[in-house]
């Protein structure tokens, strides 16, 4: 290989090891706290929009196509039921990628609160992770509150649904960093819509929360497993239906280490924008 | 030991080399002034010293540390007040200090203190929680400087800290930056108001295209750049003609025109009259910065 070549490699591959390693430092989660603080000045409002969306879904599509499905529901699971887990983790997905796309652009841009931060002791692996754990956070809390709601109606089948919490602590991890990964690549808050129609939408219809991704054609197949949300999803419905298998955790691994592909990429990115 | 030593720094963009080539020596405890026209290259040298921008070249140490190896170890005892106002619109002034501890690592409670400690010093106490949003302009930018302090820094950037205030409000920023040039902090600012230059800093350097083309104590500066008085004569319409005296620099700006010498008593009675407004002043920096620096506008 060329000398240039290994040294872009051991440059990324420094990065991806600074953003496993910024997981863990006290100088991210002093920007994690700092979001959490003001997280805690509209804490109210954020729960229930985490508590009203999934309701209407819930009830709008869950009762309603579920009654025409009948009591077979899709393979012998009841429609709600089927459909509840899907509804937790896209719900940790929007909160995630909410966060970390207008939340994050908002404290970059506008605020300039990411000009604030860099000045001090946080490098930009720690901010990008900080941004990240945060929207993680929200997830699981968001994921807590959709598993209150849809254990409450009986659509959980087993303890085992308790793990979607963490889960979801994940998928906000993930979705998390891609969604920085837009926001560091964007001009302003219209180049959202691209990400949200082109990448979010197709990613909450066709990832299995609604149907299984089988009966969708070859090429459509093919496209769902490379979602991230794919993934997330078989592993929810495997804990609230009680089927867990060992399986699970390499979907699981898949999506960590996606978001810490992406919180690097993030990184970079930010350095690049903000520090010229 | 230098607080900053720049040799040969450089900054240049796609298009641009906005740091041309730059040298610097700060000392531990002086407050060292940069003047310089818009673009002239001063924010970007305070923006690589605190790691906000990366030098293209050069060596460039502050506090004895090389800013590219050891970069969060400078960071951790430097105080930056930015140009732009970036203070966290959803916190308090209180949060917003206590955050910024954080930052540094610094306890929650000793955050805790030192943000009292530090309300009071730039006299936000009575404001410490009500919403930043609701702050004036000058309050606003007594918060920043606080913030800077927050960790106690070894080296202060005040990057323009009086831009855009009102006379009081600029006033009470100085009086604040000399407290603390009496505790012995090393403070490097950047503005054009030179009489903020002269009134502050010990030691000022001129910068120009990315260098500095003169440096050292106000007062030598103006004697070493411009004769010790100037008088300024305006017309009624347009730029008054005046005549040439062997001895007296002349130069001319938009409307006015200035006459500089050492002693301009002789030349006040031949420029009376004829509708003519004659001011006579003693030299300053804004002379010197003139002379330096030309009196074209660069943007």
């Amino acid at each position: 290989m060329a000398p240039r070549r290994i040294q872009a490699v051991s440059a990324t591959l420094s990065l991806l090891l600074h953003s496993l390693l910024a997981l863990v430092s006290p100088y991210t989660y002093a920007v994690v706290r700092r979001n959490a603080r003001v997280w805690r000045t509209y804490v109210w409002a954020s729960l229930i929009g985490n508590l009203g969306e999934p309701l209407l879904y819930l009830a709008a599509i869950g009762f309603g196509i579920g009654s025409l499905l009948g009591p077979e529901g899709i393979g012998g699971i009841p429609y709600d039921v089927y459909l509840a887990p899907g509804i937790l983790v896209s719900t940790s997905m929007y909160t995630a990628v909410f966060e970390c796309t207008f939340g994050s652009f908002t404290r970059m841009k506008p605020q300039k609160t990411y000009d604030a931060i860099l000045a001090t002791p946080v490098t930009p692996v720690e901010l990008a992770a900080g941004e990240v754990l945060t929207a993680a956070l929200k997830s699981g809390v968001g994921a807590a509150i959709v598993l209150a709601v849809i254990a409450s109606f009986g659509l959980v089948w087993s303890p085992l649904a308790l793990l979607t919490v963490p889960l979801g602590l994940v998928v906000g991890f993930a979705f998390g960093a891609l969604g920085l990964v837009t926001a560091t690549l964007s001009p302003d808050y219209s180049f959202f819509n691209y990400f949200f129609t082109l990448v979010i939408a197709p990613m909450f219809l066709l990832s299995g929360i609604f149907f299984p991704v089988e009966t969708l054609p070859g090429w459509a197949v093919v496209l769902a497993h490379v979602f991230p949300l794919t993934h997330a999803v078989r592993i929810a419905r495997a804990l609230t239906l009680g089927q867990a298998a060992p399986f699970l955790l390499l979907h699981l691994a898949a999506l960590f280490a996606g978001g810490v592909a992406a919180t690097a990429l993030a990184a970079a990115l930010l350095r690049r924008r903000l520090i010229p | 030991m230098s607080a900053v030593r720049a040799r040969g720094l450089v900054k240049s963009y796609r298009t641009l080399v906005a740091v041309a080539g730059l040298n610097l020596d700060v000392a531990e405890g002086e407050v060292f002034g940069m003047l310089g026209p818009n673009g002239a290259g001063k924010t970007t040298t305070v923006k690589m010293v605190c790691g906000m921008a990366r030098k293209t070249g050069g060596d460039l140490f502050v506090l004895g540390l090389d800013v590219d190896r050891n970069l969060r170890q400078i960071q951790h005892r430097l105080g930056v007040m930015p140009q732009d106002d970036n203070l966290d619109p959803d916190l308090t002034p209180r949060q917003n200090l206590e955050v910024h501890a954080g930052y540094f690592r610094l306890s929650r409670r000793e955050a805790a203190a030192r943000a009292s400690d530090l309300l009071d010093f730039v006299q936000l106490g009575a404001h410490a929680d009500v919403p930043v949003s609701t702050l004036s302009g000058g309050m606003r930018r007594r918060l920043l400087l606080a913030r800077a302090l927050i960790n106690r820094p070894a080296l202060l950037l005040l990057d323009e800290p009086t831009v855009g205030l009102d006379p009081q409000s600029r006033l009470a920023v100085w009086s604040k930056v000399l407290a603390l040039r009496q505790e012995g902090v090393t403070i490097i600012l950047t503005t054009h108001a030179m009489d903020e230059a002269e009134r502050l800093c010990g030691r000022v350097a001129i910068v120009d295209r990315g260098r500095i083309v003169a440096e050292g104590p106000p007062l030598d500066l103006i004697a070493r750049h411009v004769p010790r008085e100037v008088v300024e004569v305006r017309g009624s319409d347009g730029p008054p003609d005046v005549p040439f005296w062997p001895g007296v620099r002349v130069e001319h700006s938009q409307e006015t025109v200035y006459l500089y010498a050492d002693d301009v008593g002789p030349l006040l009675p031949l420029l009376a009259g004829g509708g003519r407004s004659v001011l006579r002043r003693r030299s300053n920096l804004e002379d010197v910065f003139l002379t330096l620096t030309g009196r074209d506008m660069r943007e």
